[in-house]
């Protein structure tokens, strides 16, 4: 029975391919005048419209990728906050922010998912030759912005629905802070999927952009803000990209004024020994991450623009 | 310039004085050629020649280092430049080298996107994309993905992307290239059926028997210089030579080399050429003689009549078409000094292995 089926199948496999070679007489009556359409007006709305969908359809398996993974960071954290003893029912912040304490990565592993082929892939695949006449390349680019980034913020939403309904489930109680928190790490997947798209049109392969990403984002920036510290800088590092971040959970308790503290953790460890004071920022201001994450992306954002045109250009 | 019978005013393209280098190499130098409406234009070289460039220049993705091209709008020839690009390129479909796409997306799904960034109507979207794959025959592939396809079968995607939003003027760079000799009369079919929808076609190849076959007129170029442009049938006259194919039945096995003498002997006064060495050669590869002749039609009856009158069991008398053009476009190449490479090249790949 089961041999059969599977002849069956070969034979309609086979069918297939041998219809390919037909060529189909009856389709080939020229269309009419009055139904050709006319391509020429207004159609950039309509063209990012088109991309949007396009690629949120063809993202949609990275979507329930990234959702899966999300849900295993919960689990992962439900079973350590079960492991460990209940905290009281007023420290729902607490227990919300017990979740949250790999956002940052959860975010960098996103826009790296959604981001990396984002410009790199038209030029490793060769698809961008599909496309002409030149589409412009910034319809497209926005347009696969937006697909992505929307997929992206879903999943983030996915996640912290999921840690609100475990905490609710717990607690009767769901954090009014929680949701402020969740457009803050919206806020910040922006900026950290514009560096992504940046580093997808400067480099050659998607791995490659990928690999990248990851190695600026969790050592490059980290390292700079380490060297700023230790030379002794006061300024705010807001040009520090991964700095923003810390918004996502100082939210929870966010200092009214101070949003640094001054010590010497060298001292401290018996390792210097000397009085000097480091400055250790632990979050941007509300105002300073907004303006800054807005004013960061559209910097990368534009960059990514004009290489993808250079780069088409060449090709 | 073709010397045709189309008008002025059918002119849908016109390159002047056409000319693209890069650095000191010129890829396309001072190429004149126009494009008429609803004719197919091959443009016909060898590896290099410069027919991509030209294309690329067309389609307005490298600029032209000298020279113009012109498209017809509104009844009038306007010249290409950055500002117009958009709307004078807007009836154009374009397939640019090999076409590569998601591979995680289907027929469907891509035609319908492609057609929707081109401005297709939305409600007459699904319809034409389902058209347009029928026409390849495709259309029991339109929902699966094109990570399954083969080669030839993301060849014909690649076509009908270029002709999903209803464009007037087709321009594929070697739209046969790697495709098996099936799948490549396939395209040839399918450009000959778009031609009688009323669209111009402009088609370029290194395969002479894929232009002669569909072509109207044929621009041949060599080094980026257009050494010959005239309709199919003029360039064959010009050619002078042509070849007979002949397979005798039963094959002469292992007499070979008998029979090419005494058909030699036999057929070399009724040619219409100077007797010459190799007037008749055993092609291996498709176990057939071939008989070389000025083209001439009564020539061509009297050594029918002589190989029948001399007993010879003939099972296939033919001249193919690229025939003649074969020998015009080898002796144009080699005019240029471009001689045995490109010779082996065109000849290999048209088929005939013998001449080389």
């Amino acid at each position: 029975m089961w041999y059969r089926k599977k002849q069956m199948w070969y034979r309609k496999e086979e069918m297939l391919v041998m219809s390919d070679s037909t060529l189909e007489e009856h389709v080939f009556t020229p269309l009419q005048e009055g139904i050709r359409p006319n391509i020429s007006k207004g159609r950039v709305l309509s063209q990012i419209g088109q991309t949007i969908v396009f690629d949120a359809r063809r993202n949609f398996k990275k979507f329930i990728a990234m959702i899966l993974i999300n849900t295993i960071f919960i689990v992962l954290f439900l079973t350590i906050n079960l492991l460990q003893d209940q905290p009281p029912t007023e420290a729902t912040d607490y227990v919300v922010l017990s979740y949250l304490g790999f956002i940052s990565f959860l975010i960098l592993i996103t826009a790296i998912l959604f981001g990396g082929s984002i410009i790199v892939e038209d030029f490793e695949k060769q698809t961008g030759n599909i496309l002409f006449p030149k589409i412009e390349r910034g319809r497209l680019l926005v347009g696969r912005y937006v697909a992505r980034f929307a997929l992206a913020s879903i999943s983030l939403g996915v996640f912290y629905a999921e840690a609100a309904l475990l905490t609710y489930i717990n607690y009767d109680t769901i954090p009014g802070v929680m949701w402020e928190s969740l457009g803050w790490a919206i806020l910040y997947l922006h900026l950290v999927l514009s560096f992504v798209v940046l580093m997808s049109a400067l480099l050659n392969r998607i791995a490659t952009a990928q690999v990248a990403s990851l190695f600026f984002l969790l050592m490059v920036f980290n390292i700079v803000s380490s060297i700023l510290i230790y030379t002794g800088s006061t300024i705010e590092p807001l040009f520090i990209l991964t700095y923003y971040g810390n918004i996502i959970t100082a939210w929870f308790n966010m200092p009214p004024d101070k949003r640094y503290s001054d010590s010497n953790p060298l001292g401290g460890m018996g390792l210097g020994g000397d009085d000097r004071v480091f400055r250790f920022w632990s979050t941007p201001s509300a105002e300073g991450a907004i303006y800054g994450v807005i004013i960061y992306s559209a910097i990368l954002l534009v960059i990514a623009y004009l290489i993808y045109r250079v780069k088409q250009s060449k090709t | 310039m073709t010397n045709n019978s189309y008008n002025a005013n059918s002119v849908v393209v016109r390159f002047t004085n056409l000319t693209r280098r890069f650095g000191n190499f010129t890829a396309v130098s001072n190429l004149n050629l126009e494009i008429h409406e609803g004719e197919i234009v091959g443009l016909l070289g060898p590896n290099g020649a410069g027919k991509s460039t030209t294309m690329k220049m067309m389609a307005y993705l490298i600029r032209p280092s000298e020279g113009d091209i012109f498209i017809r709008h509104n009844g009038e020839l306007e010249r290409l430049t950055n500002t117009n690009k958009d709307y004078l390129l807007d009836r154009f479909g374009f397939l640019i080298e090999n076409p590569a796409f998601y591979d995680n997306v289907t027929p469907r799904q891509i035609l319908s996107y492609f057609a929707g960034l081109r401005g297709y109507p939305r409600n007459l979207r699904p319809k034409r994309v389902e058209d347009v794959v029928a026409m390849m025959g495709l259309s029991d592939w339109i929902d699966k993905k094109i990570s399954t396809f083969s080669k030839g079968m993301r060849q014909k995607v690649g076509i009908l992307s270029t002709i999903v939003h209803d464009p007037q003027i087709v321009v594929l760079d070697e739209p046969s290239t790697g495709l098996d000799p099936k799948a490549q009369v396939e395209i040839r079919r399918f450009l000959l059926k778009l031609k009688e929808t009323g669209k111009t076609i402009f088609v370029s190849s290194h395969l002479l028997y894929e232009i002669s076959e569909v072509a109207d007129t044929v621009a041949i170029l060599n080094h980026g210089e257009l050494v010959a442009c005239d309709t199919v049938e003029n360039l064959e006259a010009k050619g002078r030579k042509s070849i007979i194919h002949l397979e005798l039945y039963p094959n002469p096995n292992g007499q070979v080399q008998d029979v090419t003498i005494k058909l030699t002997q036999l057929v070399s006064p009724l040619t219409g050429l100077e007797p010459e060495k190799n007037q008749v050669l055993y092609n291996g590869n498709t176990r057939a003689f071939e008989i070389l002749f000025d083209g001439n039609p009564e020539h061509q009856v009297q050594i029918f009549k002589a190989l029948a009158a001399n007993n010879y069991n003939v099972s296939d008398f033919s001249v193919p078409r690229a025939g003649l053009l074969e020998n015009l476009y080898l002796d144009l190449v080699q005019e240029k000094g471009n001689v045995v490479q490109e010779k082996a090249n065109v000849v290999q790949e048209g088929g005939n292995v013998s001449y080389v």
